[in-house]
């Protein structure tokens, strides 16, 4: 049984196989003969505790032995009734026991030692360098799906933002029809004020003038990059043919 | 505040929500990077890099599950990665003292460490012991864990847990007694 027995006592203590009454002869007769098999079965916790203690005794272990390998298997420090009367009159077993519970004590106090006060500062400024990045981007996200209303509340901000630096930078969101409309306008109504763009010529008529300037004042400020070339080709237009029309006149008034 | 809680606030980019868990667990994490490196200026290093590694593997982390057993098991790892780097780097570069596993105790970095001569004691000692049982005594008597949570980190049955930590407490008290370790000293 032995290369076999030791397989079946490895899958019993990983309850892969169950221990019959009439098998459990059998293992005692094994765990004699193998003292890896004793060792692993003595410290496997999941086998009953009944079932341990009727091996054990069957084995013909001390109390002592028994005991001092539940002490190694301690979780906390509730007892077991066998263990905590065996612990009553044994003083080596006792102070066993105090031994493994002052280790466990000592152990525990490794669990947190000093630090410097400089730890978390110098975490949170290796951890801030990715905080904008996809982080704090899936948060959100995350947030907008939980709340839709903040959706829509951040699409209108960046709404306004984009066009407050739009403007910011001088482009125009007007349609250009409208401004080419008015530009058109303009121009004819110039074209067609053919007196007070004489009286302007001629230097003549201050209400021209102004009503002059401030037409074209209008029109730059509909087109500032455009308005300049556009205009100063319409005035040298209008230069030359009142420039004609004043020679014509003094030609039929010479002639 | 919970953990979970916590983490759900530094999910959404809460700056105090991170520092006040990196303020809850630095020690707790510290401590299991020097039982690992065995340098205290190393392990406070490797800590940091826990620490970056968990900001960025928040999202990772279910809700469902204990945050403590995922941020050790996280630290854990880190470490695993940090050693194995050690030695290969050691490998190609002789000249550099080796750090490994079994740092001498004489210099190791516990002597740093305003630790008393019984924590020396108890580092030393858990050097001594293979890697299996060191990691036992770590995750289960330092760290506090239960046997089902290292389970489910180690990969293995509870079983084994439970035969290992058994084992592991057993030759942690042998390598005491050949310290020299006499009852009543550890109190």
């Amino acid at each position: 049984m032995n290369t076999n027995g030791c397989d079946w006592v490895q899958a019993f203590c990983h309850r892969q196989a169950e221990l019959s009454r009439e098998k459990q002869d059998t293992l005692t007769e094994h765990l004699q003969t193998c003292d890896a098999c004793l060792d692993f079965w003595s410290q496997t916790i999941d086998v009953p505790t009944n079932l341990k203690v009727d091996t054990l005794n069957a084995l013909s272990l001390d109390p002592c032995s028994n005991a001092q390998l539940q002490i190694l298997e301690l979780e906390s420090d509730q007892l077991e009734p066998l263990l905590s009367e065996h612990l009553s009159h044994c003083s080596a077993c006792q102070d066993a026991y105090q031994q493994m519970t002052a280790l466990q004590a000592a152990l525990s106090e490794l669990k947190e030692p000093r630090l410097d006060e400089l730890f978390v500062a110098d975490v949170l400024r290796k951890t801030s360098r990715r905080r904008f990045s996809w982080f704090r981007m899936r948060g959100v996200i995350h947030h907008m799906i939980q709340r839709p209303r903040f959706a829509l509340e951040l699409a209108y901000a960046f709404a306004i933002l984009i066009f407050s630096s739009a403007q910011l930078a001088g482009i125009e969101w007007v349609p250009s029809t409208g401004v080419e409309m008015k530009q058109q306008q303009l121009v004819h109504t110039l074209n067609e004020s053919a007196k007070w763009t004489q009286d302007l010529i001629e230097n003549t008529g201050t209400k021209s003038q102004q009503r002059f300037s401030s037409a074209v004042a209008t029109w730059q400020e509909l087109d500032p990059h455009q308005a300049n070339q556009t205009w100063w080709t319409w005035f040298q237009k209008t230069l030359n043919r009142t420039k004609e029309k004043k020679t014509g006149d003094n030609h039929d008034r010479n002639g | 505040m919970q953990d979970s809680e916590l983490i759900q606030r530094c999910r959404l980019g809460d700056s105090l929500a991170w520092e006040h868990l990196v303020e809850k667990f630095q020690r707790r994490i510290f401590g299991l990077a020097l039982t690992y490196v065995h340098n205290r200026e190393e392990a406070r290093d490797l800590a940091q890099e826990i620490f970056v590694r968990v900001f960025n593997g928040l999202n990772q982390f279910k809700d469902d599950q204990a945050f403590v057993p995922w941020l050790l098991a996280m630290g854990r790892n880190c470490c695993i990665d940090r050693i194995r780097r050690l030695k290969v780097r050691n490998r190609y570069h002789t000249d550099m003292p080796e750090q490994a596993e079994f740092a001498d105790p004489s210099d190791s970095p516990h002597d740093d460490l305003e630790t008393s001569g019984r924590n020396k004691t108890l580092y030393k000692a858990i050097d001594g012991l293979s890697e299996q049982s060191r990691e036992m005594i770590m995750l289960k008597d330092i760290q506090g864990l239960k046997f089902r949570e290292i389970s489910s980190m180690l990969g293995i049955p509870e079983g084994t847990v439970k035969s290992r930590s058994v084992k592991a407490r057993s030759d942690l008290l042998c390598a005491l007694k050949d310290q020299g370790y006499q009852q009543g000293s550890l109190t």
